[in-house]
Formats: C-alpha cells, sequence, structure tokens
C-alpha cells in the first residue's frame, strides 16, 4: 500500500528520514544498520510466532505510534533478544526524535515500550492507518554478537502543527 | 574520600538490557553497585535500606518518569547525586532533568569512558562540597 502526499508532506518526511541515524552502536553489543530509506509504505504485519513487536506511542506535535517488529531465527533465547530490541530501538527513537527536533522544531517523545502480543490490536492499528496523514517506514538489521536480524519500523503518525521545515 | 575510595551506585531504569549494560561498564573497585531497579518504587525502596552516593536514571519510566524521582530523591537523601541518562535528549527535557535535581545528563547510548567521566565529575563536585 502506497499512499499520496503532497510536497509539503513529503519534505517533512525527507526531513524525518534524515533524523533516522544510518547506524547506531549499542553498548557496544550490537549494532544497529539501516537497509533501505524511510519510504511511504504502509505495511499490514501480523504478529507471527517468530516476531517480536513492540509499541512506543509518540506524543507532542507528532502523535501516534511507532510500531517496531523483529523476526528471530529461532525461539531459543527470545527473551535476550527482546530485550536488547526493545532497548535498541528506545535509543534509536530517541535519537530519532531528538534529531528532529534539532532540525525542525517539532518536538515528540516516546512513551516506554510495550511488547504487543495479539494479532488483535495489530489489527486494529492497521485498520486506523486511515486516522493518520504520516504513515511511513523503514528497515535497519540489528547486529547483535550472534547473530544478524532484520527489523522493520513503521510510523503511524499526525504532524499536529503546521510549521516552517 | 580518596582516591581509593569505593563509591555506592544505584542504576535505575526499566530496561534490563540498559542496567546490565551499564553494571559491566562499572565492573570496578572504585564503584560499588547497591542495587538496580526498574521503576521509581524500587528505587526509592533500596534507598531507603542503603544509602547510595550516585543514583543513575534512565528518564522515561512506568508510572513514575526518571525526573519525578529525581526530584523525590533529592527532597529526600540529600546525600545522593544523581545523573539522569535517555536517548531522548531534547533541550527541554534536560532542562527538566537539572531543574529536578540532576547533576548531570547524558545520552544514550553512551560509551564506558562517558559515564565513568560524568560519574567521576560529580564525585570531585561533592568530594569539594
Amino acid at each position: 500500500m502506497t499512499l499520496e502526499y503532497g510536497r509539503e508532506t513529503l519534505n517533512f518526511i525527507h526531513q524525518l528520514h534524515q533524523s533516522f541515524e544510518p547506524e547506531v552502536n549499542i553498548y557496544n553489543q550490537a549494532v544497529l544498520r539501516r537497509v533501505a530509506p524511510l519510504n511511504r509504505k504502509a505495511q499490514l504485519f501480523q504478529k507471527e510466532k517468530d516476531t517480536i513487536v513492540i509499541l512506543f506511542r509518540l506524543s507532542g506535535e507528532i502523535e501516534g505510534q511507532i510500531v517496531c517488529s523483529l523476526k528471530v531465527k529461532s525461539e531459543k533465547n527470545i527473551d535476550s533478544i527482546r530485550s536488547l530490541f526493545t532497548e535498541s530501538m528506545n535509543i534509536l527513537l530517541g535519537k530519532f526524535l531528538t534529531q528532529l527536533e534539532d532540525e525542525t522544531g517539532f518536538m515528540s517523545i516516546i512513551s516506554i515500550p510495550e511488547v504487543l502480543e495479539d494479532n488483535e490490536k495489530i489489527k486494529k492499528l492497521s485498520e486506523s492507518f486511515s486516522k493518520y496523514n504520516l504513515i511511513c517506514s523503514t528497515e535497519y538489521e540489528l547486529h547483535s554478537l550472534s547473530d544478524t536480524y532484520p527489523c522493520h519500523i513503521q510510523m503511524i503518525a499526525n504532524k499536529k502543527s503546521i510549521k516552517e521545515v | 574520600m580518596d582516591a581509593q575510595s569505593s563509591y555506592r551506585i544505584l542504576v535505575v531504569d526499566d530496561s534490563d538490557f540498559s542496567r546490565n549494560s551499564i553494571t559491566q561498564m562499572l565492573d570496578n573497585p572504585r564503584y560499588n553497585i547497591i542495587g538496580e531497579a526498574a521503576n521509581a518504587k524500587e528505587a526509592m525502596n533500596i534507598l531507603k535500606d542503603r544509602k547510595a552516593n550516585i543514583a543513575i536514571i534512565d528518564v522515561v519510566m512506568p508510572e513514575i518518569s526518571g525526573i519525578e524521582l529525581t526530584e523525590k530523591i533529592t527532597d529526600n537523601f540529600k546525600d545522593t547525586y544523581v545523573i539522569m541518562i535517555s536517548s531522548l535528549a531534547q533541550e527541554n527535557i534536560i532542562i527538566d532533568s537539572i531543574s529536578a535535581g540532576a547533576s548531570d545528563f547524558v545520552q544514550k547510548p553512551f560509551t564506558k569512558e562517558t559515564l565513568i567521566n560524568a560519574i567521576e565529575k560529580v564525585i570531585s563536585n561533592f568530594t569539594e562540597e
């Protein structure tokens, strides 16, 4: 699903892309590397047995949710991978919002992470896409000391006020 | 306290990965980790039992934020100095942290050197007092 946007929103999505760091070192225990630019895709995802899904609520001048998912290779060590993934996303998104405020003046913060365990909530989120004017996603890889995991990051949000960006 | 002293440190973060990373960075006889807390309530309970020289506190935590916890600590435990940590480092968050009584603010992710520098800066300030 690709969405139609006006020029102002496209410019803002470009600013969002630039605010995401291409690489983040997570305490020398893992590295996050961007593998795809932020694009205007609204991917309808599903929680599967081998997928960890985490939601961060966005509040402030950009309000909505950021949903992050990671595909594990086996269910072995899933708790430690969830812990690493959650903090890695917390760090990536915190740096993203800090950079975004520096670049555009838009101030938003993230909530504590919420692990999504059932598909019902994810389905509801996917169905609510039409309520939001900023829907975009990007892809990262999380390189831990032992393995590499693909991560999908989906932003579903509204830009509350219009500012010059 | 002199250079040989051991300083008592409390680590407060709802992320167990983050708490583990910090305690690994401070694996040194100079730093005595007196406890780890996943939220403000646990942190206050630890501080009622054990004195800490420094509390390292995450800003975004469930129920009571790190900034509110810092206010409680500066009100109730005057000898405990706070270093705030967060991946969010917008100007107003840093100002709120310092206004709440934090001695320093360090953005996540930090290196061992950055964290130790922040701790040593706080130690040098309170040993001069």
